[in-house]
C-alpha cells in the first residue's frame, strides 16, 4: 500500500510539472521543472520503501557482521543525492538565464517563448534583434571610455 | 610494378597542379608524359599476357579486417588498362590546349590524374573491397570533374545527380560485395571465380547478392532506368566528358560485369536482367538521339546505347559474345572519344556546339573533317573500319542465337539491325552537317579560332589507331582480342577474325542496316521533326529530381512536426514519446503488466500519508495560484514535505541535501523573479488549454504506472548488496557517503563539473547583466521593472 501513496505522489507531481511546463511563461515552466525534479525522484526513491529498515549508516564500525538486511536499501539514495544537486544546478543556471533575457529585453511585451527557428523563412528579423543587442553593448563601451577619460584628465 | 605505376599517376596529379602548366606553351605533352609510361609498359605486357601470364602483386593493408591491396594483370584488365592510360595520354595532350592559358588547366590534371589513377585501380584490384574504394574515388573524381565549371548552376546540378544515382548504386554494391565474399568465404576475386559457379547460383542469398552487384554496375554504365545522369554529366569540360563518360568510367559496370562473367553467366536472372536492360537501353538511348541539336548530347545519348549494348552482350555465355563485347568495348572507345574531342575543337572555333548553326567547317579545319571522317565511319559501321568489325560480330551473336531455334534470337537481331540503323544516320548526321553542307538551317557560326594541328593531333592519334586495328589483325589479336575474351568466359578463347568473310547472311543484315540507315538520314528532318513532338515530361530526370526534392519536403515536414518551433511543443513530443514507448513496453510483455500488483500488506503509518497528501495539495496550488510569490512558497511547500518522507524513510543524507537545496532555490527564486516584471502573457486558448490538461493526465498516468513498476521490481538489489557488504573496504560508515566518493566516484565527479559549469554560466550571465542598455534620450522611457508588483500573469 505504500507502493500507491508513492504512485499517487509521482503522479500528481508529473502531471502538474507536466501542465506548467507547457505553459508560455517562461517563470512557470522553472516552477514544472521543480516539481518534475521531485517527481523523478520520488520515483526512484519509491523502489527502496517497501523494505523498510534502519538508515545506511553503519553506527559501530568494529561491530559491523555483514548483516545489511537491517538497512533499508542505499544505492537508490545515492542516485537521488547527485540528482537533487544536478538539478539545483541546472535550476539556478535557468533562472540566471531568465534574469539576463530581462536585463536585455526590459519591456518584457516583445517576450515570447518562441526557440529559434532553424527552418524560419526569413531568419533576419532575429538576427536584426541580436545586432541591436550588440549596438548597445558597443555605446556602453564607449560611453565608458568616454567617463573613464574624462575622470582621467579631470586628475 | 603495377603499384609503382598507380603511385606515379596519383603523384603527378598534385605536382602538375603545383607546376602552373598554364604558363607553358605545350605542356599538354609533358602532361602526358605518366599515362604515356603507363601505356608503353603495357603495350610490352601484351605479348606474355596474351600467352596467359598473369602479373600478381600482394600488399597487406589491414590485416584484421582481411584487407589487401591485390593487384592483378590479366587478360581483361591489360586491356581496360591500355584504354585508360592510351586515351589517358590523348586528353592530357588535347587538354593542354582546350585550356590554354587558362589558370584552371593545373586544376583540371589534378583531377584528371586522380581520376585516372582510380580508374587503372579499379581495373587492376583483385580484391572486392580494394575495386570498391576505386570505384567510390572515380565517382568522386568525376563529381568535380562535372562541376568543374562551379558558376554554371547546371553543371552543378548535374554532378549532384551523378554522385547521387552512381552513389547509391554503389553503396548497394557495397552490399552485394560483402554477400559475395560471405558465399564464397574470401574476398579476393581471383579466388572467387576459382570455385565453381554451382557455389554462387545455388546459394539462398544468391539472388539478393546479384541484384545488389547489378544496381551498382547498371548505374555506373548509366543503364535503363537509371541512364538520365549521363546526358546532365555533359556539362563537364569536354575533355573530361570525352574521357570519364565516353571511354573509361561509364565501363567500369561493363568492367565488373565482365569481371564477374565467368561465375555467374549461368544464372537465368543474369541473364534475363542483362538482356532486357541492355536491350531497351540500346534502343533508347539511340531513340532519344535523334532529338537532340547539341553535338555533345547526341553523342551521350549514343554512348548510353553502346552501353546497352555492351551490357545485353554480357548476358549471353558464348564465345561469340566475348569476342563481341571485347571488340565494341574497345571500337566505341576509339570512335566515340576523338568525336567528343572534336565537339569540343567545333565548339572551341565556332562557340557553340547546336547542330542547327553549324556549316560548311571542312574547309576551315581540314584536318579536323579527316577526323570525324575516320572516326564517324568506324561509328557507322561501315567496312572496313574498326566499328564494321564489332557491329559484324554483334550480329553474328544474335544471328547464332536465331539460329538456334529461340524466337528472341531473331528479335535481337532486328533490335540489333535498327541500332546499328540509328547509328549508321548518326554518324552521318555528324559527319555531313558540321563539316560538308552548305548552310546552316540557323544563324550560322563562324570560325573565329581555327586549332592549331597541334591540338588536332590527338583526334586524328586515336582515330588513326581505330583505323589500323583492322589490318593489322595478325599481330594484336592474341594480347589485344583472345585474352580479354578468355578472362570474360572462363575458358580459353581462339580467334579467327577477318575483315571479310564472303557474303554471309550476318553481312547481308549489316547491309540492310546500312541501307535503313541511309534512308533515315535522308528523311532526318520529318523524322526529327517528330521526336521533337514526343512527350518530354516522362524523362528520369524530372522523376529524379522530383524524387530528390518530394524527400526534402518529407524531412522539412518531420523536422518541422516533430521540433517544432515553440518550446512547449517540443517537450509535449518528449513526454508523449517516453508514455508511448512504456505503453508499448507494459503492453507487448505480458509479464510486466502481471506484476503490476500492490502490496497491499506493506502499510504506511500516519504521518507518511499525510505528508504525501500535502505534497500533493502543494503541487496542485503551485498550478492553480495566480500569485507569484504564493507560487514560489507552495513549490518551496512540496520540497518541505519531500524532504520529510526522506526523514521518515530513513534517507539522513538525502533529507539534509534536499533541505539545503530547498531553501536556496527559494532564495534563488525570491531574488530573480521578484526583478523581473510580470509578462504581458497572452492567455492561452480553451482548445490548447484542454489539450495540455490531457496530456499531463496522460504524463501522470505514466508516473503512476511507473512508480507501481519501481516498486515491484527489485531493480538495484543486487549490486546494493555489493557496496553494502564491501563498505569496510573503503574505510566509511555512511554507505551513501561510500557510494558516492568511492564506487561511483566518477559520477560525482562528473556531478561537480556540472556544477561548476553552471555557477560558471550563472556568473556570466550576471556579470554581462552589469551592462544596463543605454536610454536614449529621444525615445520615451521604457516603463519601470520594480514599480509593477501586483503581479497576477507571472
Amino acid at each position: 500500500m505504500i507502493a500507491l501513496v508513492f504512485a499517487v505522489l509521482v503522479a500528481v507531481l508529473m502531471g502538474t510539472a507536466t501542465y506548467l511546463l507547457l505553459q508560455r511563461s517562461p517563470i512557470r515552466m522553472v516552477l514544472g521543472l521543480g516539481l518534475f525534479t521531485h517527481a523523478v525522484n520520488m520515483l526512484i526513491f519509491g523502489t527502496s520503501v517497501s523494505d523498510r529498515g534502519q538508515p545506511p549508516v553503519l553506527l559501530d564500525k568494529a561491530a559491523f557482521d555483514g548483516d545489511i538486511s537491517q538497512f533499508v536499501d542505499p544505492l537508490p539514495q545515492a542516485l537521488i543525492l547527485t540528482a537533487i544537486v544536478i538539478s539545483f544546478g541546472i535550476a539556478a543556471f535557468i533562472i540566471a538565464l531568465l534574469h539576463r533575457r530581462h536585463t536585455l529585453d526590459m519591456s518584457g511585451e516583445n517576450c515570447t517563448d518562441r526557440v529559434d527557428d532553424p527552418f524560419a523563412l526569413e531568419p533576419r528579423a532575429e538576427l536584426d534583434a541580436v545586432e541591436e543587442d550588440y549596438e548597445w553593448l558597443e555605446d556602453v563601451v564607449l560611453l565608458r571610455r568616454q567617463e573613464q577619460q574624462a575622470r582621467e584628465s579631470r586628475k | 610494378m603495377l603499384i609503382t605505376l598507380l603511385a606515379l599517376l596519383a603523384v603527378s596529379a598534385p605536382t602538375l597542379w603545383l607546376l602552373k602548366p598554364q604558363r607553358w606553351r605545350h605542356a599538354g605533352w609533358l602532361a602526358a608524359l605518366p599515362p604515356l609510361v603507363v601505356t608503353a609498359w603495357l603495350l610490352t605486357q601484351l605479348g606474355p599476357v596474351g600467352q596467359g601470364a598473369v602479373i600478381r602483386e600482394h600488399y597487406v593493408w589491414s590485416e584484421a579486417f582481411g584487407l589487401a591491396l591485390d593487384l592483378r594483370l590479366d587478360g581483361l584488365s591489360l586491356f581496360f588498362g591500355l584504354i585508360v592510360a592510351g586515351i589517358g595520354a590523348a586528353i592530357a595532350v588535347y587538354a593542354g590546349y582546350y585550356f590554354e592559358k587558362k589558370t584552371t588547366l593545373g586544376y583540371f590534371y589534378a583531377l584528371l590524374f586522380l581520376f585516372m589513377t582510380s580508374m587503372l585501380g579499379l581495373v587492376w584490384a583483385d580484391n572486392l573491397l580494394a575495386l570498391f574504394v576505386f570505384w567510390e574515388g572515380t565517382s568522386i573524381t568525376s563529381y568535380l570533374l562535372i562541376s568543374f565549371k562551379l558558376s554554371d548552376q547546371k553543371a552543378l546540378e548535374g554532378a549532384r545527380r551523378a554522385l547521387i544515382v552512381t552513389g547509391m548504386g554503389a553503396l548497394a554494391m557495397l552490399g552485394g560485395f560483402v554477400l559475395l565474399g560471405q558465399i564464397g568465404g574470401s574476398y579476393t576475386i581471383s579466388a572467387l571465380l576459382a570455385l565453381p559457379p554451382a557455389t554462387f547460383t545455388s546459394h539462398a542469398l544468391f539472388a539478393p547478392m546479384l541484384i545488389l552487384i547489378l544496381l551498382g554496375a547498371l548505374t555506373k554504365s548509366a543503364q535503363f532506368p537509371f541512364h538520365f545522369w549521363l546526358p546532365g554529366a555533359m556539362s563537364a569540360p569536354t575533355p573530361a566528358s570525352a574521357y570519364l563518360h565516353s571511354a573509361t568510367m561509364v565501363k567500369a559496370g561493363v568492367y565488373l560485369l565482365a569481371r564477374l562473367h565467368p561465375a555467374f553467366a549461368e544464372s537465368p536472372l543474369w541473364f534475363w536482367t542483362l538482356l532486357v536492360v541492355g536491350g531497351i537501353t540500346m534502343l533508347m538511348g539511340a531513340l532519344i538521339a535523334l532529338r537532340q541539336v547539341d553535338l555533345k548530347a547526341i553523342l551521350a545519348y549514343a554512348t548510353v546505347s553502346q552501353l546497352g549494348v555492351l551490357v545485353m552482350l554480357l548476358a549471353f555465355n558464348s564465345q561469340t559474345a566475348a569476342v563481341a563485347l571485347v571488340l565494341g568495348i574497345l571500337a566505341h572507345a576509339l570512335y566515340k572519344g576523338p568525336l567528343f574531342l572534336i565537339a569540343g575543337i567545333i565548339d572551341h572555333a565556332t562557340g557553340t556546339r547546336d547542330i542547327r548553326h553549324l556549316a560548311g567547317l571542312a574547309k576551315a579545319m581540314p584536318l579536323l573533317a579527316a577526323g570525324v571522317l575516320l572516326a564517324g565511319l568506324s561509328m557507322a559501321g561501315i567496312a572496313p573500319t574498326f566499328g564494321f568489325l564489332a557491329k559484324e560480330t554483334l550480329l553474328e551473336v544474335f544471328f547464332y542465337w536465331m539460329e538456334s531455334g529461340d524466337p528472341l534470337g531473331l528479335v535481337g537481331l532486328i533490335a540489333s539491325a535498327l541500332a546499328g540503323a540509328l547509328f549508321v544516320a548518326y554518324s552521318l548526321v555528324l559527319i555531313w552537317e558540321p563539316f560538308f553542307r552548305r548552310a546552316a538551317p540557323q544563324k550560322q557560326a563562324a570560325v573565329q579560332h581555327p586549332p592549331s594541328a597541334l591540338f588536332v593531333l590527338p583526334v586524328l592519334l586515336l582515330a588513326g589507331v581505330g583505323t589500323a586495328i583492322p589490318f593489322m589483325l595478325g599481330i594484336v589479336e592474341q594480347g589485344l582480342f583472345a585474352a580479354p575474351a578468355s578472362a570474360v568466359l572462363g575458358a580459353p578463347v581462339t580467334l579467327h577474325l577477318s575483315l571479310w568473310h564472303g557474303w554471309t547472311p550476318v553481312f547481308l543484315t549489316s547491309l540492310l542496316a546500312i541501307a535503313l540507315g541511309l534512308l533515315v538520314f535522308w528523311l532526318r528532318q520529318p523524322v526529327r521533326a517528330a521526336f521533337a513532338q514526343a512527350p518530354k515530361k516522362l524523362n528520369g530526370t524530372g522523376i529524379f529530381d522530383g524524387l530528390v526534392n518530394g524527400l526534402y519536403t518529407v524531412a522539412d515536414w518531420s523536422t518541422r512536426s516533430v521540433q517544432g518551433a515553440t518550446l512547449p511543443t517540443q517537450v509535449s513530443v518528449i513526454l508523449l514519446a517516453a508514455t508511448g514507448f512504456l505503453l508499448y513496453a507494459g503492453l507487448s510483455s505480458g509479464t510486466l503488466l502481471a506484476e503490476l500488483g500492490i502490496n497491499w500488506a506493506a502499510r504506511p503509518t500516519f504521518y507518511e500519508v499525510v505528508l504525501a497528501a500535502l505534497a500533493v495539495v502543494a503541487a496542485l496550488i503551485t498550478v492553480r495560484i495566480q500569485s507569484r510569490l504564493s507560487a514560489i512558497i507552495s513549490l518551496g511547500m512540496v520540497g518541505a514535505s519531500v524532504m520529510l518522507i526522506y526523514v521518515f524513510f530513513s534517507a539522513p543524507d538525502l533529507a539534509l541535501t534536499q533541505f539545503l537545496i530547498e531553501v536556496l532555490t527559494l532564495v534563488l527564486l525570491v531574488l530573480v523573479f521578484f526583478r523581473i516584471p510580470p509578462q504581458e502573457v497572452q492567455p492561452i486558448p480553451k482548445r490548447i488549454s484542454l489539450r495540455h490538461l490531457l496530456i499531463s493526465l496522460l504524463v501522470a498516468g505514466w508516473g503512476f504506472g511507473m512508480a507501481l513498476l519501481a516498486a515491484q521490481r527489485p531493480f538495484f538489489a543486487t549490486i546494493s548488496d555489493y557496496f553494502s557488504l564491501n563498505v569496510l573496504a573503503a574505510h566509511g560508515g555512511n554507505i551513501v557517503n561510500v557510494i558516492l566518493v568511492d564506487f561511483r566516484a566518477m559520477d560525482t565527479l562528473g556531478e561537480i563539473s556540472v556544477m561548476v559549469v553552471a555557477a560558471l554560466g550563472g556568473y556570466a550571465l550576471l556579470r554581462a547583466s552589469r551592462l544596463r542598455p543605454v536610454q536614449d534620450p529621444s525615445q520615451p522611457t521604457p516603463p519601470k521593472a520594480r514599480s509593477r508588483r501586483g503581479d497576477k500573469n507571472a
